[in-house]
């Protein structure tokens, strides 16, 4: 057990407490999609990705932020959670709307009301930004149906009819491309030519590489507490970390960890998901003490034992029944 | 303003808080309950609120909570209500718009202002109510405009259109609004002492008040050509004014004693004067005190219409001004007149001259105060006899005579008084009385005098002087508007 782990101050650290994300190169490539959407100024597109790969984590830490970088802070960017209800309830949807908005006023008794109150409040916002353009992008969208997106149409057209324009980029399960084909079937075309005009997946990793930056992340680009300079490696291993350990160091061998413990089926190309390197690497932080680092290396052992325990064997068995095409590869 | 929506330059010039409250509204559909969680005031008082003219005390507080949610700064908020001391009986009740400027969603306080008909950006009309049903648009915050912001209460049409209500753009030039604006402003601000208004302004249209003429004439600054004065009465009625001279800024100790004996000196004065100026006033005076007390039933002598009527206001004057239980009273000699015995008061405090200082907080050392309530009480007193005299004339048509005391507060004839520094920082007093009511009745008026004393100690002889010039009861040849001097020594006339 790392020590660092037992100090008061270490029940804070990000890390511990998982209020973190890491950049990857999938979170970068989801980024430029999302940009060139909005660029396009499209009505409605959908990324969609296998559980796991860390599409919460990227909407959730990665997106505003880098939006806000590319467009200077003049593009109002929304985010929702959707919560799957039994029955659908115009209210409850305006409702968790206004709510992830942050507007003052979340409850009312009508909702043309909140219909009112939403698309004039991301109309203002787009106006106090200096343009007219404003992003809604809805996490767990795999869970939404028609009547949702007929809400959501509503919205788009209150704000049409006030001279603002809403991209709405729903993210979710690989379900999302389910639920093209149902549009398709029932004849709701409309929809699709609204909010699925445009999809892409979300990958994970998919090779050394790429995982080596992720890991260099940690090593490198994380720092913890703020303006401390101290990554969560150095954080972790202080004295290992002078000496000169590098979790990043690892990444050849935990990469053919993975690709030794994933499918191999025929035709099947590995995807690694975010959430078992981040176990991974959490499990070596906090079951591998600064002492030991110091005086001896990781063995393939060690690491395989941490891979297990993130139960990644099993899942990617789950994901490789998958057809390829939902899985985007 | 973080969860709400609020553009970042929200405040056009000029723009009502009214029009940016409806926009408030319009933008965020707050319900009843949100509104009061936000402004964190209890509803009836929110829904009290005028959206018009900012309010003083409590009120002043409870809008200051709205000034904060809807982040108007000091000016703003002053630019966007209109000031209820100044402007109150000069506002339509309910809201006034330009259609032109509607268009542009937008409105301002000054087209609340009667005096104001058109729109001074766009020239059109200013309409009353809804311009589409013209039913009454309240000023106030009430809460049933929660359901229908930015639209009529009745009709529910939308005043303006959504784009624009979310844009709001400007509406142009509003160097026209700004001058109305900063007139009414300086009205609103100009430090002055004055009497209540005039009694007969409440009968007439209220942008028939002669008050804002005067103050134009007498501030010497005039009103926009957008602003419609009516300058009539001012020209009908009797304009009085006299400077104080240079100032001066000892102090002069004068105890309440003597201003009552200095009162009771220019009451005196000023009734020997009526008397000199009535003929055969003894005689007059003597038939008809006896006809009051019943006590001799010999007819009256006969006489002109005009004796009569000078006669009996005298009567009725004296009866007011000293108190008198009965007629016999007019052959007893008052050898002091104080506060006790007699029973007209003169309503130093209503005219703002109180130990306070004047409404707007007056900045005069206590000699040009003093100075300035002997003009005013002699502006009262001349008031009084004003009104005995429309009484007598009632009465000498009627043939029914009766003694009564004529309460200055009642006065359909008492002047309106002001104080007022010049542009040279002199103390000036300014008098107006209305013709209307007066008229035909051989008002009393001003003549010229000569010799009005200067600053300081002359501001004693001044008095005297002021009340041996104002009346000519019975010379309709000098009935005409005529000022006494600017500078207290040589008397002009006002245009």
């Amino acid at each position: 057990m790392n020590l660092i782990y037992q100090l008061p101050e270490s029940l804070d650290h990000p890390l511990v407490r998982g209020q973190y994300a890491l950049y990857t190169p999938p979170i970068e490539e989801f980024i430029a999609t999302v940009c060139e959407w909005i660029d396009s100024r499209v009505t409605g597109g959908y990324i969609y990705g296998v559980s796991r790969l860390g599409k919460s984590r990227a909407v959730r830490f990665w997106v505003e932020r880098r939006l806000s970088e590319k467009y200077h802070g003049q593009l109002p960017f929304f985010r929702m959670v959707y919560k799957r209800h039994d029955r659908f309830s115009e209210f409850e949807l305006l409702q968790e709307l206004l709510e992830a908005s942050r507007h003052r006023y979340g409850k009312s008794k009508n909702r043309n009301i909140m219909l009112d109150r939403l698309a004039r409040f991301y109309a203002m916002r787009a106006k106090n930004a200096g343009g007219n353009h404003v992003v809604l992008m809805i996490d767990e969208a795999q869970d939404m149906r028609d009547p949702e997106y007929r809400t959501i149409c509503n919205l788009q057209n209150a704000l049409d009819s006030l001279g603002y324009q809403l991209t709405v980029i729903s993210v979710g399960s690989h379900e999302l491309t389910y639920q093209h084909e149902v549009f398709i079937q029932t004849g709701d075309i409309h929809l699709i030519a609204r909010f699925m005009v445009r999809d892409a997946p979300f990958r994970g990793i998919r090779n050394a590489d790429e995982l080596r930056f992720v890991l260099d992340g940690y090593d490198a680009d994380t720092e913890w507490p703020e303006q401390s300079g101290i990554s969560y490696t150095h954080y972790f291993f202080p004295h290992a970390f002078e000496g000169g350990f590098r979790i990043a160091k690892y990444s050849r061998e935990l990469w053919s960890i993975f690709a030794e413990m994933g499918p191999h089926s025929p035709g099947y190309k590995l995807d690694v998901p975010m959430e078992h390197i981040a176990k991974t690497v959490e499990g070596i932080f906090r079951n591998f003490s600064d002492d030991r680092m110091v005086e001896e290396e990781l063995t393939q052992g060690d690491l395989a034992g941490e891979v297990e325990k993130t139960a990644y064997r099993r899942h990617m068995r789950a994901i490789s029944l998958i057809p390829s095409s939902a899985r985007g590869r | 303003m973080a969860g709400l929506a609020w553009p970042n330059k929200a405040v056009r010039p000029y723009e009502s808080l009214w029009c940016l409250t409806q926009r408030f509204l319009w933008l965020n559909r707050p319900s009843r309950s949100d509104l009061v969680h936000t402004i964190k005031l209890p509803a009836e008082n929110i829904f009290a609120l005028s959206l018009i003219c900012g309010e003083e005390g409590k009120r002043r507080f409870e809008q200051e909570s709205l000034r904060r949610l809807l982040h108007l700064s000091d000016l703003q908020w002053r630019r966007a209500t209109l000031d209820m001391s100044a402007v109150a009986s000069q506002t339509c009740l309910e809201m006034r718009f330009c259609r032109e400027c509607l268009t542009y969603a937008y409105h301002t306080v000054v087209f609340q202002l009667l005096t104001v008909t058109h729109c001074p950006v766009h020239g059109g009309m200013l309409v009353r109510g809804c311009p589409y049903c013209d039913k009454e648009i309240p000023t106030t915050f009430k809460s049933r405009l929660l359901r229908t912001p930015f639209a009529c209460p009745h009709c529910k049409r939308a005043l303006a259109e959504a784009a624009v209500i979310m844009d709001s753009p400007c509406i142009g030039p509003h160097h026209e609004i700004a001058k109305i604006a900063t007139w009414y402003r300086w009205v609103a601000g100009l430090p002055r002492a004055e009497s209540r208004p005039l009694p007969g302004a409440s009968k007439m249209p209220q942008i028939d008040s002669p008050v804002l003429p005067l103050l134009e004439l007498a501030g010497r600054r005039p009103a926009p050509g957008s602003i419609r004065l009516n300058r009539q009465p001012l020209m009908e009625g009797s304009l009085l004014s006299a400077c104080f001279g240079a100032r001066v800024f000892w102090e002069d100790e004068e105890s309440c004693f003597d201003r009552e004996r200095r009162n009771a000196a220019c009451y005196k004065s000023y009734r020997r004067h009526l008397q000199r100026r009535i003929p055969d006033v003894h005689r007059l005076l003597g038939a008809y005190a006896r006809r009051l007390d019943g006590v001799c039933d010999e007819p009256i002598p006969p006489s002109s219409e005009e004796a009569k009527t000078a006669a009996f206001a005298l009567v009725l004057f004296r009866n007011s001004m000293e108190g008198w239980r009965d007629a016999h009273c007019f052959y007893c000699r008052h050898t002091r007149l104080s506060a006790g015995t007699r029973g007209f008061e003169i309503p130093f405090e209503s005219a703002g001259l109180g130990p306070h200082g004047g409404i707007n907080r007056f900045p005069c050392s206590r000699a040009e105060r003093q100075w300035l309530l002997d003009h005013f009480f002699c502006e009262a007193i001349r008031g009084i006899f004003a009104e005995a005299l429309l009484r007598a004339r009632e009465m000498v048509r009627s043939g029914a005579y009766q003694m009564e005391i004529l309460a200055p507060s009642e006065s359909e004839t008492r002047p309106y008084s002001l104080g007022i520094f010049d542009p040279q920082e002199r103390l000036e007093f300014w008098s107006l009385r209305l013709g209307k009511g007066t008229k035909g009745a051989n008002r009393d008026s001003e003549v010229r005098a000569s010799g009005a004393g200067k600053a300081g100690v002359r501001s004693r002889l001044a008095l005297p002087l002021l009340v041996t010039r104002i009346a000519a009861p019975l010379h309709p040849s000098l009935a005409a508007p005529i000022s006494s001097s600017r500078d207290g020594s040589a008397p002009t006339s006002v245009p």
